[in-house]
Formats: structure tokens, sequence, C-alpha cells
């Protein structure tokens, strides 16, 4: 079939019978059909304003992206091991309309698709959800993140993971990690930070947040802790950015 | 030639409750009937009909020429229209995704080749049969159903970016109808 030599009005509305998977899948054949997409999905890709990817902890550590309208665009899937050793997969193959990629290279694959989805989306904020064992990686253009962390991470892995990008809107972190973050560390400069983390001394992320709103979930705190952040915060001496404090408290000590 | 068309059963039951039938001639020279229902569901044929001032009188003794499709179109096209002439019509939809379910009885009509099933939707086009050209975009956006970008690229017949530039170079390189 030579699709390109439909009428416009004919290809407009086969575009509008697929999905943004489809239509993203198809947009990688030639810049001819992606330029065309654009022209006549012109809207329709507009209305898309955010972009997620899910790292999802299963067997395949599937890596989906969706629309702000929960639309799939994309997924990806671990190249699966057999008797120790990874299929015999090119970096890039695709089954079906999931892209293959290799653990060890997920990182540099997950960034080429970064790459197209800006192509193809242009004018969209990009978050990341993970619950992955592994760190997501890590974008200038990511303003939103929540993560799961990988146990027994150190704080150190963490501040690295953060530092080497600017500041974010909204971070959740989910999980422990054991010690304190470094005192510049860049999490402490989102606008707003949300950490529930069992057991979690949270001391320290109390005192040196800078951002507007803090929520600390099932965080541990020396009672002298509370009592004088709320003295300077009460009094204005300090933590005059913050605007909103949610503690949930498991212990106190 | 002329192919007169099994007339289908749909069609008795439209000339017992609705005796109004129109004759269409295709660009092969096939002829069809059609009922005035049907026909009401392509717009270019209805414009058609009204604009010559066709009635029940004189419908069957003024056939229609239909220049741009030929009669295994038309035939499929007749079928078609007869089937869902009582349809209730769909509404708008708002969303940029249009998303159904084929129904069983049009997907094995439109169980056709690709090349076929192309003509059939520039014949669709053409007489401007809006719920036909719904099932068959249907059908070729179902073709793009869980398939990478190479077996997308075969399929609907997408040439890479080197033979677009090639086209495009070869294009150039041509001499012109002055040259």
């Amino acid at each position: 079939m030579k699709y390109l030599k439909f009428p416009l009005v004919v290809q407009k509305e086969i575009f509008e019978h697929m999905i943004f998977e489809e239509l993203f899948l198809l947009s990688l054949c030639s810049k001819r059909v992606k330029n065309l997409i654009h022209l006549v999905q012109k809207a329709r890709i507009k209305r898309v304003n955010t972009i997620t990817y899910f790292f999802a902890k299963n067997k395949n550590s599937t890596i989906t992206v969706k629309s702000s309208s929960s639309e799939r665009i994309m997924r990806m899937k671990k190249n699966k091991e057999k008797d120790g050793a990874t299929e015999n997969r090119e970096e890039g193959d695709f089954s079906g309309s999931s892209l293959i990629y290799d653990l060890n290279h997920r990182d540099s694959t997950m960034e080429t698709i970064h790459t197209l989805l800006k192509n193809f989306f242009e004018q969209v904020e990009y978050q990341i959800k993970s619950r992955d064992d592994l760190l997501p990686p890590n974008y200038l253009d990511i303003k939103n993140c929540e993560i799961s962390l990988p146990r027994k991470i150190s704080p150190h892995k963490l501040d690295v993971f953060f530092n080497n990008f600017p500041l974010r809107e909204y971070v959740k972190i989910i999980g422990s990690f054991n010690g304190n973050l470094d005192p510049n560390s860049k999490l402490y400069e989102a606008e707003h930070l949300e950490i529930d983390g069992p057991l979690t001394q949270a001391d320290d992320i109390l005192y040196r947040f800078k951002g507007q709103n803090l929520y600390l979930e099932n965080a541990t705190f020396y009672d002298e802790t509370i009592y004088y952040f709320l003295e300077m915060w009460k009094s204005g001496q300090g933590f005059q950015n913050l605007e909103k404090l949610v503690i949930r408290c498991g212990y106190l000590f | 030639m002329s192919v007169e068309p099994e007339v289908p059963i749909v069609q008795v039951e439209e000339v017992r409750e609705n005796p109004v039938l129109y004759k269409i001639i295709s660009s092969d020279n096939h002829v069809f009937t059609i009922s005035e229902h049907a026909v009401k569901l392509s717009k270019t044929l209805w414009d058609l009909i009204t604009n010559l001032g066709l009635t029940a009188e004189n419908a069957l003794d003024n056939p229609i020429p239909v220049e741009n499709v030929n009669g295994k179109n038309m035939e499929t096209i007749v079928q078609f229209c007869e089937r869902h002439k009582y349809d209730e019509e769909e509404p708008e939809y708002t969303n940029y995704i249009r998303e159904f379910v084929l129904p069983e009885w049009d997907r094995q009509l439109l169980s056709i080749d690709n090349e076929e099933l192309f003509q059939l939707i520039l014949a669709t086009n053409y007489l401007d049969i809006q719920k036909l050209m719904d099932y068959c975009c249907r059908v070729i956006g179902d073709m793009a159903k869980d398939k990478t970008p190479e077996e997308l690229r075969i399929i609907y017949g997408i040439p890479t970016d080197a033979e677009d530039d090639a086209l495009e170079r070869s294009a150039s390189d041509s001499p012109g109808p002055s040259g």
C-alpha cells in the first residue's frame, strides 16, 4: 500500500484511527512521515502537555512512556536472558511495538528515545515515576520525579543523582537512605519535596530544606528538632521560604 | 458491457417499504440499483440526485454515471450502504482519536488485499461516504497494531529518508518541461 499516495484528507482520517504509540513508531519510519503527522495531527499533539516515564519493577523492567491522557506512547522491555546470556538481539531491536533494550545500555537507549520524543512532541514537560531497583536516568528537562529508592542506597549516590541536574519542581522519594545527604544537596532546593521513608532520620532534611513545600512521612525525628524548628519558623527567624510542612510521624525519639 | 448485480434481500425489503430506486453506472459500465435510504449515505451521489431533480418516477430511467469508481468497488459500496442505510447517525467524536471495534460483517466485507482497499478508499473519498471511510480507515489503522517501525514501513509502503532524498535529487536534476 502506498500510504503517502492517499489524499491528505484520507491520511488525516487514518491517523485519527491510530493511538500515539502507533503514530510515534510511524514517525520513526522517515522524516517525511514525521512531518506529515505533525502537519495533520498538530492539534492532537499539542494537547499532550506532560509525558511520563514509568520504570516498573517487574521481570522485564518495563519502561512505559505515557501522555497526559494516559495514552501509551512507547514501551520498552529488557532483553531477556536465556541460560545466563542475553538473547541475540541488537540494540534498538523491536519485538512488536516494544523496544528491547540491553540493561547495560539502558540509559543511552533511553536518551535516544528521549531525544526522539522531544523531536516529536516539542512543547512538553517530562516526568519520571520509578519503582525499579535501579535509579532511573536523569535529564535536564525532567521537572517532576517520583522515585522508589533502590535498597540500601547511600546518601552519596542520591546526591550524585540529584546534583547533576537543575532544580526540580516536585520530587517524591519512597524508601529510606541510611545517613545524611550532603548539606548542599540539590534535593533540598526542590520546590516541593516529599519523602516517604520509614525510619529515615529526617532532622537534617527538616533543617536544610530550602523549598516551599515539605512532606515527610514515616520519618523519625528527635523531639528537640521539632521544638527548635517550630520556634524558629513561627518567630520568622528561619525557614522563611517554607510555606507548607506536613509531618506524618511514625516514631518520635 | 452491463452486468446487473444480484439484488440483495435488503433491497427487496426496501422496494416494499420505499419504492424509490436509483441506477448507478460504474466507470466500467456495470449497472447497480440502490435504494434511496442507502444512496443518501453518499453525500456526492445524493447531492447529484438532488441537483439533477431525480424523483421516484424518473429515477430508474436516468442512470447516474460515476466515472471515478469501477464496478468492483461500486459493488462493495452498494452492499455497504444497503447494510447501513437505517443506522442511527453517529455522534460527533470529540476526542482526537476514533476508537470503535469494526463489526464482523464489515470486517469481512473489507477483507480485501491492500491495493483493492486503497482503490476502495479513493472511491469512498470521492463519493463522500463518511461511515465507510471510517471503517476503511479503521482497517488501515488496525494494520499498525503491535508492529515494529520496519514492519510499518513495509505495510504502508513508506520510503526511507535516503530513498526520499534520492527521489528529490532526481526530480531536481531532471529538466523541466521547457528544458
